[in-house]
């Protein structure tokens, strides 16, 4: 044999055992539909079926940034679970990684058949999910329970296709409201929190500090202007909501974020930087390590950040309020992870049957305190924990909304956000950018 | 019949000792073809057929969609502008970097004290991580409270705010990326300048030659061949810049740092868009294949 040849063989033998060592999508198996227990109460830890054969359930979570504290809780609660039940076994796989990695992880293992039986996921990514055909619709009465327990529209919505099934239980989230610093207040002559755009202008002028040379040393009310775009789209929104903005029609076939509303809303936010100077580009950067450090003294975050002032500023005297409203109230975007079940999963009975136990009133009474959560559910809000949380009520009377349900819903929060950060930064007129946006979001919306 | 003589035995026994031989290397390689084969020729392949197809990770089927992935990088703005950005940051990396590395390298060829220690304290940042890096100088570059601003304004300099203003962010990065990869190229040349024999410089002191001259006729051509290589090196490395840019601008502000692997990652694993970003890398192959060519042409030696 030539040297040549046989080189080439080398090469087409090694090529055609690459081609049989590549992945084929298997085929997903269809589960039958899930049928759960009839009497579970839902404000009680439910009585659960006892499986005769034994079951083991794969559960992947993704841990976000509580890793070592969501660790311990959940292998506890999986364990108690397991003792109360004998014949399951639950197989927990804590993800640690970036969100968009552990959907990619997910899908790949979905596809290839070696997916989890029980996930979590959030907002556009259960859509897509569930209009893929990856998950199985939750059984009448865990959508009952769902519905009885859901604390607001936003936690709802959250769990619901575009077919008005239910696709899972609502798991973590939270959204936005206004955080203010109590001794910048107090040093300023602010007795009152602002409730309006005209109040919160008047606060943030009195708030902002500046230094010999100009600069602010700190922002009265701190505007998003860099990151990921759809941050800032979603810190946009509270503005926009209160200006009485809607992203689409009635009918959902047509952007309107660039309506006289979206561009009043834009305008006051580009101008709190440009007119009324109460933040700019050079003061803080970051918002949540400004407020730590005394740089900015209000803005909007979701609640999670509560727990994170008390572990890291504990001297930080702060408060919390709902969004200032204007033509109307305003709402933040919230952000609400679900658990779902797979339709590959072969014990779908089990499978919820485990997720209404983890979302029964006791268990996530229990989980969301431990993690100082927002609750989702109204029976875990009227825990005293909750009930007489000054810092968490506002959060549970906020309203909220989440982004139209879209399978490109990522996308255009992604778009609105690139065009409000250039309005920001003065590369377009308020009007210009979101007519820009309309127009990106549209497109968006006619391709499924 | 032809009886065979001694010579036409040895041919025989020294070609059946060499099959044996090139059989015995073959099957040593065939490991490495092999891994190669899996892992990096076939995934080449199968992204470059996906880039024929609208494949999104979210469905099952796909379908072949000839070329429009590839008419669809022409016309999508937010791709050009990533195009821009790469090539501004790597042209600005490549050239300063470059020039950068190869005055160190001059400066610590001499016969300074401590040049060891020099030569140690500029390698630091080529072996320390990525990420830690960037997160280091979001800090020095932290409008109100980074050094770097600190340091301005000590010179009168107003406040910049260089990673929030798109007409800094970019420079930003570039800023930073030379300070990584500065060590290793300035390394490079001074191995490159050990290797010219000393008799070259005799000569032109002998010819009367100043410093700057027997840099232009003696050191640059010597080093032309290792010029090249920190050049193709440091452009195909520029051209895949993309951890800096994740972790300290996300691409922003406005887009100003948004760069082609940036946008390969957002449409492959934000969006799970894989056709159209395998088509987005196949586009970066093929730029970096032109630019390897044309810098290879470029610097052909005539000496």
């Amino acid at each position: 044999m030539k040297r040549s040849s046989f080189l080439a063989l080398t090469v087409m033998l090694s090529l055609v055992l690459a081609a049989c060592a590549a992945p084929t999508p298997a085929p997903t198996p269809v589960a039958a539909p899930p049928t759960v227990g009839s009497s579970t109460h839902p404000t009680a830890v439910p009585p659960t079926p006892k499986p005769a054969q034994p079951v083991t359930i794969v559960v992947a979570i993704e841990m976000g940034s509580q890793t070592n504290e969501r660790q311990a809780l959940f292998e506890g609660l999986f364990k108690e679970y397991m003792g109360k039940n004998p014949n399951v076994t639950i197989k927990f796989e804590p993800v640690v990684s970036d969100y968009d990695q552990y959907i990619t992880k997910l899908l790949v293992d979905l596809k290839s058949g070696t997916g989890p039986d029980i996930f979590t996921t959030t907002g556009s990514t259960l859509l897509k999910f569930a209009e893929t055909g990856e998950l199985l619709t939750a059984p009448a009465e865990v959508e009952a329970y769902v519905k009885k327990e859901a604390l607001n529209e936003a936690v709802l919505s959250s769990v619901t296709g575009r077919d008005g099934k239910m696709y899972g239980i609502p798991w973590m989230g939270d959204w936005p409201a206004l955080f203010y610093n109590k001794d910048m207040y107090q040093k300023s002559g602010i007795t009152k929190v602002p409730t309006t755009w005209e109040e919160l202008l008047d606060a943030s002028k009195k708030l902002t500090r500046v230094d010999a040379q100009g600069n602010i040393t700190t922002a009265g009310f701190f505007v998003r202007k860099s990151g990921a775009q759809l941050g800032i789209f979603e810190k946009w929104y509270p503005f926009f909501s209160a200006a009485g903005g809607e992203i689409f029609d009635k009918g959902m076939t047509k952007c309107t974020v660039n309506s006289p509303e979206g561009v009043e809303a834009l305008q006051f936010y580009v101008d709190l930087i440009h007119v009324a100077k109460v933040d700019s580009f050079e003061a803080a950067q970051g918002d949540t390590k400004g407020f730590i450090s005394g740089n900015v003294a209000q803005y909007i975050r979701e609640s999670s950040n509560i727990t994170r002032f008390q572990n890291e500023a504990p001297s930080l005297k702060f408060g919390t309020a709902l969004i200032p409203s204007h033509k109307t109230t305003g709402k933040g975007i919230a952000n609400i992870d679900s658990i779902v079940v797979t339709k590959a999963c072969k014990n779908p009975q089990a499978a919820w049957d485990f997720l209404m136990w983890l979302s029964s009133p006791e268990i996530a009474t229990r989980r969301d305190k431990a993690l100082y959560r927002q609750p989702l559910f109204k029976t875990v809000s009227q825990d005293p924990f909750y009930k007489d949380n000054e810092l968490i009520q506002p959060f549970l009377q906020q309203q909220a909304h989440i982004f139209p349900l879209h399978p490109n819903a990522y996308d255009m929060e992604t778009a609105i956000g690139k065009y409000v950060e250039m309005a920001l930064h003065k590369q377009m007129s308020p009007k210009e950018a979101l007519d820009e946006a309309a127009k990106e979001v549209d497109a968006l919306l006619k391709k499924e | 019949m032809a009886v065979p003589t001694h010579a036409t035995s040895k041919v025989r026994r020294t070609g059946a000792l060499y099959q044996r031989q090139a059989r015995s290397a073959f099957l040593l390689l065939a490991p490495t073809i092999l891994f190669f084969a899996v892992l990096v020729y076939y995934p080449m392949i199968q992204s470059f057929v996906m880039s024929f197809t609208n494949w999104d990770l979210f469905k099952d089927t796909y379908r072949f969609i000839g070329i429009d992935n590839y008419k669809r990088l022409l016309t999508d703005r937010t791709f050009r502008t990533s195009v821009r950005n790469t090539f501004v940051y790597s042209v600005s990396t490549v050239g300063v970097g470059t020039s950068l590395a190869l005055f160190l390298a001059n400066l610590l060829n001499r016969d300074i004290k401590g040049s060891h220690v020099y030569r140690f304290i500029y390698y630091i940042p080529v072996i320390s991580p990525l990420v830690a890096s960037a997160v280091i100088w979001e800090w020095l570059y932290n409008p109100s409270q980074g050094l770097i601003n600190y340091l301005l304004s000590l010179v009168g300099v107003h406040r910049i705010g260089w990673l929030v203003d798109p007409h800094y962010s970019l420079a930003a990065v570039i800023i930073m990326s030379i300070w990584g990869s500065l060590g290793f190229n300035m390394l490079i040349f001074l191995a490159g300048l050990k290797g010219i024999p000393e008799v070259f410089y005799d000569a032109a002191k002998v010819d009367g030659a100043n410093g700057w001259q027997r840099f232009v006729h003696v050191t640059w051509p010597l080093l032309r061949p290792v010029t090249i290589f920190v050049i193709v090196t440091s452009t195909i490395s520029a051209f895949k810049v993309f951890g800096q840019v994740y972790v300290m601008t996300n691409g922003g502000p406005v887009n100003s740092t948004r760069v082609i692997v940036f946008d390969i990652y957002e449409t492959a694993f934000r969006m799970q868009k894989l056709g159209y970003a395998s088509s987005m890398s196949y586009f970066l192959l093929g730029i970096l294949l032109l630019l390897t060519m044309l810098q290879m042409r470029a610097g052909r030696s005539d000496y």
